[in-house]
């Protein structure tokens, strides 16, 4: 039986004013509703619009490229400048979900949920992309490798702001996910970038979380990579299965 | 869209007005801050929204926001202040749309549950892209799930418009 209770809803027009919420009992925060959305249980005092922050955008500034915490991933997928600067991400959101869903979940949404089945993050992860927040006493930046293993409190006092990922230099890029069917969740997921002087690769739904495969990276020994990727069972995949596959993806990534 | 919706109490519960249009015209639904979309068009007599899964996977509440298919099941209706609906009546205001007269020679209909968001979802799709490939088609109807038909029906009575064009 579902209970939602919201008494309020406000729409905060600048960070600032969203953050006079942040910190605050019964106070909720939601973008694209596909995850608070999909809650069967809620009771919030007021929840917080953040869809009406002027924080939707991409944008390109000499080698960086900015892309606003509200903004939907469908917009990155089908953006000339993404597609253009960024073809990993572009190709990566092609896997996310279904097309109606891409509409409403939001970047900044992604990466505060970081589902351990993201794909989105791998990619994200290899890009080396840094989260930019603003919290009362101002803003700050972290590498969103960082920022993954201690966003619970982070976000509860702060806003993401914008994404922002310096354009590689790339020879060869990929990412792959493997999954029962193309609109469900990963199994495994595999991203990566070359550039001429290194490998960056980031395994996701290992079922854990995301992460880079740092040891691998720098040695390119492939038992090393399996070991660091520690792999497990759950109800969608084995162990074994989990291994095999990204065995023959370290292999072939080196060959 | 800042200052959505004018809060009033009834019988103790915060009453807000949004307003948006839908298939056209000008709307104001009062609503209280829990209600998602679908509920709210559905209130409102919008009933060809159909609510399957109330959690995204399933695709039948599709409408068009702003030109774009979305979930209404999981979009709070506070949250849609200003917005462009389109539910699957917008698309026979002027007489039957080459989609659902597709649809109905194809045989892309049975229980007809699924047909409003497929079609929705088709109608953006071909106001994005005006030739489609076959795979662009499956790609934007994945979201859609139809347990009847088995999905080709659907995907040759779009490829019909396609070619048609």
């Amino acid at each position: 039986m579902m209970s939602i209770q919201i008494g309020e809803f406000v729409h905060p027009t600048s960070v600032e004013e969203a953050l006079r919420y942040k910190g605050k009992p019964g106070v909720m925060f939601v973008a694209g509703s596909t995850a608070v959305g999909r809650v069967e249980n809620l009771n919030a005092k007021k929840m917080v619009n953040l869809l009406t922050l002027p924080l939707a955008f991409i944008e390109k500034e000499g080698n960086t490229i900015r892309i606003g915490a509200t903004t939907p991933l469908d917009d990155i997928e089908n953006s000339p400048a993404i597609k253009r600067y960024l073809p990993v991400l572009a190709e990566t959101i092609k896997h996310v979900a279904a097309w109606g869903i891409k509409t409403m979940a939001t970047i900044g949404g992604a990466i505060a949920t970081a589902f351990p089945w993201s794909d989105i993050i791998p990619t994200l992860l290899v890009l080396d992309a840094s989260v930019t927040m603003s919290k009362r006493e101002g803003k700050f930046t972290l590498p969103l490798e960082e920022f993954l293993p201690q966003r619970i409190p982070i976000v509860k006092n702060s806003i993401i702001e914008f994404i922002e990922i310096k354009i590689p230099q790339v020879e060869r890029w990929g990412f792959e996910k493997y999954a029962h069917s193309s609109f469900d969740i990963a199994m495994l997921n595999v991203a990566y970038i070359k550039t001429a002087e290194n490998l960056k690769l980031a395994v996701g739904a290992r079922p854990g979380a995301a992460k880079r495969l740092r040891s691998f990276e720098k040695t390119k020994d492939i038992q090393e990579g399996i070991k660091e990727a520690e792999l497990k069972d759950d109800a969608r995949a084995s162990k074994w299965w989990r291994e095999q596959v990204l065995l023959s993806r370290l292999r072939e990534l080196i060959s | 869209m800042a200052g959505a919706g004018t809060v009033i109490q009834a019988q103790g519960v915060d009453i807000m007005k949004v307003k948006m249009t839908i298939n056209g015209e000008k709307k104001v639904f009062e609503i209280e801050a829990s209600e998602k979309l679908a509920d709210t068009l559905r209130r409102y007599g919008y009933t060809e929204v159909k609510i399957g899964c109330r959690s995204g996977d399933c695709g039948s509440c599709t409408v068009l926001f702003n030109g774009k298919p979305i979930r209404s099941c999981l979009k709070f209706t506070a949250q849609a202040e200003g917005a462009y609906i389109e539910t699957v009546k917008a698309l026979n205001k002027d007489g039957i749309h080459p989609l659902q007269k597709a649809f109905i020679e194809a045989g892309a209909v049975q229980c007809g549950f699924c047909t409003p968001g497929m079609l929705l979802t088709a109608k953006a799709l071909l106001d994005f892209k005006k030739k489609p490939t076959e795979g662009e088609i499956k790609e934007a109807l994945k979201g859609n799930l139809c347990r009847c038909t088995g999905y080709k029906q659907q995907v040759d009575a779009i490829m019909k418009v396609v070619n048609n064009k």
